[in-house]
């Protein structure tokens, strides 16, 4: 799927559709983040495919080494952050399980939030200093369990080999259970992520 | 818009022209390099100075650029130009706080036009067409240096000029008859100048603060890629404003003295800031500098004794903004503080001991400043012109968008769709949809900057996805992809998704003009030419003619080509009229339209040329053997 120029005539191909960003940067369906590898990877590509080396050949060629470009750079800033690297992976295994994605979720107060959700509410209309610092001591316990149960997930992706499973196409339900568990934790964190922001903001106007 | 090509005809691979060149096109003093045997050097002009200060005077018989034109900047303030790129690609409400500050006027364009005008003697001139003028002189020194025409550029621009500012460079680099290979960032630039000669590896910061301008990258070096993490500046802050805080603080004391206000008149204002320059100059290396100011006409007779101490402190508050940009390079770098190895100096500026000081005590790395400052960032961008004629691979340059791009959505909001700090080239797609029943177009507005709100970012451009059609509301699916290229610089395509037609788009250039001010300025570009354009055009067209008559013969007599007989009769004839028009020697239009119509006519042949070449080589004769083509750019 990589194939960035033509095996037989060597000339530069118009860039892949569809194609994922593992595929495209030639990765396996991993979620460790193998850094030096990446950046040789990466610069060892981009030294062939930069619209610099394509300038005096004009025309269509600097279009695809353009797009192949701004592909490869894509693929490179999402696969070499951990965080980013999850939600890609994320997003495109709902996409090809033709999962949906829970998007009406996101809005609604998580469960294991919903004591600390009213709490902050109150906390916040009531000015109560001491309300919100128990919130916020709860909010990063919450975000502790849950870095540890993402961390899980991270070991069980890789322990049950579901990246393979991926590149073959097999293990459907077990990487849509998967998806579904990853999904939730993921929201949580964005969800955490929002509260704090908030209270952040509460004490700022505050202070 | 109309189409802005540079004005030679392109013959490349006939004519002789000189290698490329890289401009630093700075707000005080310009540049020009080109590697020479591998080597990056300054090409100096006619009296061996490597600078040539970015002012343009307009005397009576047309302008004068650089030392002649920096010379008059105080004798002559009223017609003399200078720190035009502070006002290039930027809005009259950008720049008006400067107003008052500098000894020329400035205006604003036509309502809702994002342009500032120059007045000289009841003629309004905008920034591009000052920074062409420059251009042009850095052509010609170029040119006089190497004994060729230069036409092939690497023009640098600071990091953080945004989409608009690139436009309206590289559209001066147009004007100036130059073709612009690249925009590059000045930073950028000034570490591959710096990283090849030592071939340094690992993380590096380029401080680089000039006469108008602060920029700040952080970048990760290895193996001859130099990749920019983060950049961060301001275009507004440089040395010019260090000399304009000492010239008021002296202005007011002045004041003081004879009651007038000197800063309120525009000869005392430019003597003022001259002299501010000059004594800021000498602080760098003393420690004490008197500051004077004589005009017995106005009864100003001032002398006093300034400290290092006392500029520096009028400098602090700048120093530490630029210390604050550097703070928010590395946030958004990933890097930490203590992996940067080396700070690379760049800029006039960064002589001054009080910047120094604080660099070093922000980054607690080694300072480098082994690169000439002034001159780092022009043999950077002539490394980089190297690199894009002449296919060399053992260097790549990987950099990023400063300011981030986004499309207005409801409620004045902007959306972002490639955040600052992306590497180039970027894109990113966006799929909208009609919400009127048979609505043909959809308009888009396209914004760059960091903030919120529609009316806090530059508006970059303004389109319309046409011809869609007539559906239901929501049915037409158009994908617009946003592509940032190599120079920072947006393109934009969009397509309907449930017909795969390309719609017609339209995206205004950012620079701030209109079509016609550009139509105009290219026509008038012509007056400034150092040479008769129709002249050399006409030169031109007859090195092509003889080109295309010679390899007509050529083709003609040989033998592996069958040619048949009516052919072979217009052809001869096509050459013959050619020939006629050429030695008759001075309608250039006739002797195109004479290419043109033996081009026609010989095309059939030239087909049938290619066929036997290929089927030649591949019986096993070499292709170069059988039709010798040229390179392009050989």
């Amino acid at each position: 799927m990589n194939a960035d120029f033509c095996p037989a005539c060597s000339a530069l191909q118009p860039p892949p559709e569809g194609a994922d960003l593992f595929s495209f940067l030639g990765v396996p369906f991993s979620l460790e983040v193998e850094d030096g590898k990446l950046q040789r990877l990466y610069h060892e590509r981009s030294k062939k495919l930069h619209p610099d080396r394509f300038l005096s050949a004009g025309g269509k060629l600097l279009e695809y080494s353009q797009a192949r470009s701004a592909l490869l750079n894509k693929a490179y800033r999402t696969l070499r952050d951990p965080e980013e690297r999850l939600r890609y992976l994320l997003a495109i295994e709902l996409e090809s399980l033709g999962l949906s994605e829970a998007k009406a979720a996101e809005r609604n107060v998580p469960v294991e939030l919903a004591e600390e959700y009213f709490e902050m509410q109150e906390a916040l209309a009531e000015g109560d200093q001491s309300a919100l610092g128990r919130v916020h001591a709860r909010l990063a316990e919450v975000a502790a369990e849950n870095e540890k149960k993402l961390a899980e997930l991270r070991g069980r992706w890789e322990r049950e080999g579901l990246g393979e499973a991926r590149a073959r196409g097999d293990k459907k339900d077990e990487r849509s259970a998967f998806a579904r568990d990853l999904e939730k934790a993921l929201q949580l964190k964005s969800y955490l992520f929002r509260m704090e922001e908030n209270l952040g903001r509460a004490a700022a106007v505050r202070n | 818009m109309a189409e802005v090509r540079p004005l030679q005809i392109d013959v490349s691979g006939i004519r002789k022209k000189a290698p490329a060149v890289g401009i630093d096109l700075g707000t005080t003093n310009s540049l020009v390099a080109v590697v020479k045997d591998d080597i990056p050097q300054v090409l100096p002009d006619e009296e061996g100075e490597k600078l040539v200060p970015s002012a343009v005077r307009f005397a009576e018989k047309g302008p004068v650029v650089g030392r002649a034109a920096r010379r008059e900047r105080v004798a002559d303030p009223r017609h003399t130009l200078y720190s035009v790129k502070r006002f290039i690609g930027k809005g009259f409400d950008q720049v008006k706080d400067l107003r008052g500050n500098l000894p020329f006027e400035i205006e604003a364009g036509e309502p809702g036009q994002e342009m500032v005008y120059f007045r000289v003697e009841g003629r309004r001139y905008n920034p591009v067409e000052i920074s062409a003028l420059i251009l042009s002189r850095i052509k010609e020194i170029g040119t006089k240096r190497l004994d060729l025409p230069v036409e092939d550029v690497v023009i640098t621009v600071p990091a953080y000029f945004n989409d608009s500012q690139r436009q309206a460079t590289k559209l001066a680099g147009q004007l100036a008859g130059l073709n612009v290979l690249r925009i590059l960032n000045e930073p950028t630039a000034a570490a591959l100048a710096y990283g090849l000669e030592r071939k340094a590896q690992g993380n590096v910061a380029v401080y680089d603060l000039g006469g108008g301008t602060f920029d700040i990258s952080i970048l990760h070096l290895s193996e001859g890629v130099f990749e920019v993490r983060s950049t961060n500046g301001d275009t507004l802050l440089g040395g010019d404003d260090f000399d304009r805080v000492l010239a008021q603080k002296m202005g007011e004391e002045i004041k003081k003295q004879t009651g007038a206000d000197p800063w309120a008149d525009v000869s005392l204002r430019a003597r003022l800031i001259d002299e501010a320059e000059r004594v800021k100059i000498v602080l760098s290396s003393a420690d004490e500098e008197t500051f004077s100011l004589q005009d017995s006409s106005r009864n100003v007779r001032f002398t006093r004794r300034v400290q290092r101490a006392e500029l520096e402190a009028l400098l602090l508050p700048f120093v530490e903004r630029t210390i604050e940009f550097c703070k928010a390079a590395i946030k958004d770098s990933g890097l930490s503080l203590g992996s940067i190895k080396d700070v690379v100096l760049v800029g006039g500026s960064t002589r001054i001991p009080l910047v120094r000081k604080k660099v070093a005590e922000y980054f607690g790395a080694k300072l480098r400043h082994e690169v000439d400052p002034d001159a780092a960032v022009a043999l950077g961008a002539a490394i980089q012109a190297d690199v894009l004629t002449t296919g060399r691979e053992d260097v790549l340059l990987l950099d990023v968008i400063p300011l981030s791009l986004g499309i207005e959505t409801m409620g004045g909001i902007v959306e972002k769709l490639i955040h600052r700090n992306t590497t180039i080239p970027a894109s990113a797609s966006q799929i909208f949809t009609t919400s009127v029943d048979g609505q043909a177009n959809i308009a888009i507005h396209v914004l760059q900057g960091e903030r919120e709100l529609v009316k806090d970012c530059r508006s970059l451009a303004r389109f319309d996805l046409k011809g869609i059609d007539p559906m239901p509301a929501g049915l037409p699916r158009v994908e617009v992809t946003f592509l940032v290229d190599a120079n920072g610089i947006l393109q934009v395509r969009a397509k309907e998704l449930r017909t795969g037609k390309e719609s017609s788009i339209q995206v205004k250039p950012s620079s701030g003009l209109t079509d016609e001010e550009v139509e105009r300025m290219l026509e008038e570009s012509y007056e400034y030419a150092e040479a008769d354009v129709e002249e050399r055009l006409l030169r031109e067209v007859k090195v092509e003619a003889e080109q295309v008559i010679a390899a007509t013969e050529k083709a003609l007599k040989r033998t592996d080509v069958e040619i048949p007989a009516d052919e072979r009769k217009q052809i001869d004839a096509a050459v013959a009229s050619l020939k006629a028009s050429l030695s008759d020697g001075s309608d250039r239009h006739k002797i195109r339209e004479g290419i043109s119509a033996l081009d026609g006519i010989t095309h059939p042949l030239a087909e049938r040329i290619v066929n036997v070449s290929i089927q030649q080589a591949l019986g096993g004769k070499r292709l170069e053997d059988v039709e010798k083509k040229p390179l392009p750019g050989a």
